[in-house]
This record gives C-alpha cells, sequence and structure tokens, in this order.
C-alpha cells in the first residue's frame, strides 16, 4: 500500500523530471558547425541552409559593422555564403575551428569591399558603433571559439590604450591608418608605430598563452 | 629569409588580416600571398588568432530576402542541380561517400577535399583506426609518383613520437615516410613502391615511431590506423573494398 506520502513524492518526483525534459527540449539546439560545412561540401542543401540559419545572425553582426550599412552587409553576407557553398571542400577541420573559417569568409569579403570603397571618409555614428559591441551573455555553442576570444581579449587589454584602440578601430570597423590616426587625434607615423608595435605584442602574447 | 624579413612578412600579415592594409601595398601583399605558400600560412595563423574576437560584435538579423537571392544565385528558381561548378567527378565521390552510411559525414569531407586538390587520382585510401574513425586519407597526385596525406580528426600524436607511414602488400612491409602530424604530406614513390601499391590487397598502416630514431626497415609500434589501397579504374568496385 502507498502511503499518501509516498505518492506526493512519486508525483513531486515525476513533476520535476517533467520540468527538467521541458527545459531539456527548450533548449537551444547545438549546431555541429564542422558536420554542417561537411556536408555542403557533399552539396547538401539542407546542411547549408542550417548553417546559415546557425551563423547569419553572427556574420552579419559583423558585416554591418565593418560596412555600416545594411544594404552593403546583406550583400556581402550573400556573397559570403556563395563562397562558403563553393568553398566548402577546402575547409579543413584540422586547421580552424568551423566559425573562425566562416568569420574569415565574411570578413574578408566585407574588407574588399571596404577597401574599394575607400569607408573611411563615410559618416560615423561612434555611440552606435559602442553598442554594437557585444560583452552580454554569448551562445553556448560557442564555447570553443570564445575561450579562444578569452585569450586574444585578454592579450588586447594588456596592450597600452593607445594601441589597443587603433587595433580595434582596424579590425571591428574597417578603419584604414588614415582614419584611424583622425580618430586617435595623433601623426598618421605614430599610428602606423603604434598598431605594428600592437600588433607584435599581441602575436607575443597570445604565443604565451 | 633571415629574422627580420621573416618579422616584416609577419607584421603585414597581421596588418593584412585586420584589415588596414590598403590600396598598392595591400595588392601587393595579396599577389605576393598568392605565389608563397608560407605567407598563406602566417596569414591563415592571424586569422585564426584573430578571427575569435570578431564573436564579440553584436549579432543582427539580415533581412529574409538574403538566404532567398541565396538561393537564386546558386541553385536558380527551384532548380535541382546546385551550380557547384564543380567537376562532373564530384557526383560519383559524392555517391561513394553517401554510401559510407554513420561514416558518411567524415569522409564526405575526405573526399572532397580530394576533390578538390586532385585532378584525377589514381588510388586512395582511408586509413580509420579501431573504432573505423578515419584518421588519414591518402591518394596521389594522378602519376602514382607522389602521395599526399592528409590528417582527419583527431591528430596522431604521442610525446617523442612522429606518425609513419607504411605499405603491406602481400608478405612486405615497406616504409613509405614520416608524416606531419597536423598537416598535409607529400610522400615520393619511386617505381618499385609505386608497383606495390596497385598491387593486389595492398593497405597502409599507420603507426607512431620514435621520433629521433632513423625509419627503420619495419614497424616496431601498433598500426593506429589502416586501410586498403582503392584504386579508381572503377570506383564503384573499388570503394566497397574500403568497407
Amino acid at each position: 500500500m502507498t502511503t499518501p506520502g509516498f505518492a506526493s513524492d512519486r508525483v513531486r518526483a515525476l513533476s520535476v523530471q517533467r520540468a527538467a525534459g521541458a527545459r531539456q527540449q527548450s533548449r537551444p539546439l547545438t549546431p555541429d558547425l564542422a558536420m554542417l560545412v561537411s556536408r555542403t561540401a557533399l552539396g547538401d542543401r539542407r546542411a547549408f541552409r542550417l548553417l546559415f540559419e546557425a551563423t547569419r545572425a553572427q556574420l552579419f553582426g559583423i558585416c554591418l559593422r565593418l560596412l555600416r550599412d545594411r544594404g552593403r552587409a546583406e550583400e556581402a553576407l550573400q556573397d559570403s555564403f556563395v563562397r562558403i557553398w563553393r568553398h566548402a571542400a577546402t575547409y579543413s577541420g584540422t586547421r580552424a575551428q568551423p566559425m573562425t573559417w566562416l568569420i574569415t569568409i565574411a570578413r574578408n569579403r566585407c574588407l574588399e569591399i571596404v577597401r574599394r570603397r575607400s569607408a573611411d571618409d563615410g559618416a560615423w555614428d561612434e555611440e552606435r558603433a559602442q553598442a554594437q559591441i557585444d560583452d552580454a551573455a554569448t551562445p553556448e555553442q560557442r564555447s570553443i571559439e570564445l575561450e579562444e576570444a578569452r585569450a586574444v581579449t585578454d592579450c588586447l587589454r594588456g596592450l597600452e590604450d593607445v594601441e589597443r584602440s587603433a587595433i580595434q578601430f582596424a579590425f571591428y570597423d574597417g578603419l584604414a591608418y588614415s582614419a584611424v590616426a583622425i580618430r586617435l587625434g595623433r601623426p598618421l607615423g605614430t599610428v602606423k608605430s603604434q598598431i605594428r608595435r600592437g600588433l607584435a605584442r599581441l602575436r607575443a602574447c597570445l604565443e604565451r598563452a | 629569409m633571415n629574422r627580420r624579413d621573416a618579422s616584416i612578412l609577419d607584421g603585414l600579415a597581421a596588418e593584412y588580416v585586420v584589415g588596414i592594409l590598403r590600396g598598392g601595398a595591400c595588392a601587393r601583399f595579396e599577389r605576393m600571398i598568392d605565389a608563397d605558400r608560407q605567407l598563406q600560412e602566417r596569414v591563415h595563423r592571424w586569422e585564426s588568432r584573430l578571427a575569435p574576437i570578431a564573436l564579440r560584435v553584436a549579432s543582427a538579423d539580415p533581412s529574409e530576402r538574403v538566404w532567398k537571392e541565396i538561393e537564386a544565385r546558386l541553385f536558380g528558381n527551384g532548380s535541382g542541380a546546385p551550380s557547384s561548378g564543380g567537376r562532373p567527378s564530384i557526383n560519383v565521390w559524392r555517391r561513394i561517400a553517401l554510401g559510407f552510411g554513420a561514416l558518411a559525414a567524415s569522409l564526405a569531407l575526405v573526399l572532397t577535399l580530394v576533390i578538390a586538390r586532385v585532378e584525377a587520382p589514381q588510388c586512395y585510401a582511408v586509413l580509420t583506426d579501431a573504432r573505423r574513425l578515419p584518421r588519414l586519407v591518402v591518394f596521389d597526385r594522378g602519376n602514382m609518383r607522389e602521395l599526399v596525406v592528409l590528417p582527419v580528426g583527431t591528430a596522431l600524436v604521442a610525446a617523442g613520437r612522429a606518425p609513419q607511414l607504411w605499405l603491406v602488400a602481400g608478405e612486405n612491409t615497406l616504409p613509405l615516410g614520416r608524416l606531419n602530424a597536423n598537416d598535409e604530406t607529400r610522400l615520393s614513390l619511386d617505381k618499385p613502391l609505386s608497383t606495390a601499391l596497385m598491387a593486389t590487397g595492398a593497405r597502409l598502416i599507420v603507426t607512431l615511431e620514435d621520433e629521433h630514431s632513423p625509419i627503420g626497415a619495419r614497424p616496431t609500434a601498433p598500426a593506429l590506423g589502416e586501410g586498403a589501397v582503392a584504386m579508381l579504374g572503377n570506383p564503384r568496385s573499388t570503394a566497397s573494398k574500403l568497407f
């Protein structure tokens, strides 16, 4: 015979299990990007679509920050995914994390556009740009890349303020030396030296990490 | 190249990846990258170093039309034939890869890497470990005079040891050469090795040998991966030799 207390314990236990199950089901799926790239290399259009869905927001954010124009950023994202489809077979998991590979393709496409149109002269919204650097919680599925990002971020923190700012203006905003110099209010030659010294120190730090 | 040159090139690679190299300097550097494999490696290293910090940029949602336009550019309107720009043989490789069942995804990548790198390989082998996971893919460069060995999955590494590839043909085990654990290796084949490789029942094995000892005549360590050599005269039948 089951005592009322035991019965209510069982009900509670089942409720907890169901709640845990529900939590598990509602947890965001963790896409295996390497698998999706390899399936894309095989011409699997469904895998390609999943790869797009899993990464489009992050890659679009990067392009939007570099190009500062939604229309151009969307075109760059399209071009990037056309390249991803055509070159998926060249991805090697022994050389780079899949997200690193995807970011590199998207950034390279955006930088081609930036270089062509001399974006440095364009109007700049400092406040909006700062708002686009996201230090908030980041998705679970990018934990490996984020660990690497942490190492780079720590090394960037170790640079002098002006070196770090100069590198960040170039990397995130696609600014050329002259535009970085204007932004920092320093002579062009000084800024070139600071960026070069900062990059050398960054490499040394990452190699020690 | 002296240390100063190396340091200058590395600095240029960093500036290129950061995106700050512009104009004629950028165009000249891109031509140098195209012609210099070591420089390509430097650029790749900087891409790997810096790409992760791009994840700090806030995500944003592109409009729905982006995907529609990607589909239209690649596949046309409702076309079932993707325009990957690949060679006709790709479909054959795809069918082979898809036939590998549970290993399809890994091997698909491996085989498409082969497609990307060589016009007409005459033989290949996929070396799998005890769990039947692929560890190495080996193929010739179309003339049976040079083998390309690509690591896949977890690298074969152990302290003080280096991976070594062997050819097992009948009663003979022949050393083919030492491998890079994490990168492509190219191994020259002389006529006897080339002939042995094409013999019926030829297999490749990989072992981890003492990295400081000269390459011996026989393996001193157990095989960590093995696979049959498949000739590509008839891909459908040779694929079945593997599994």
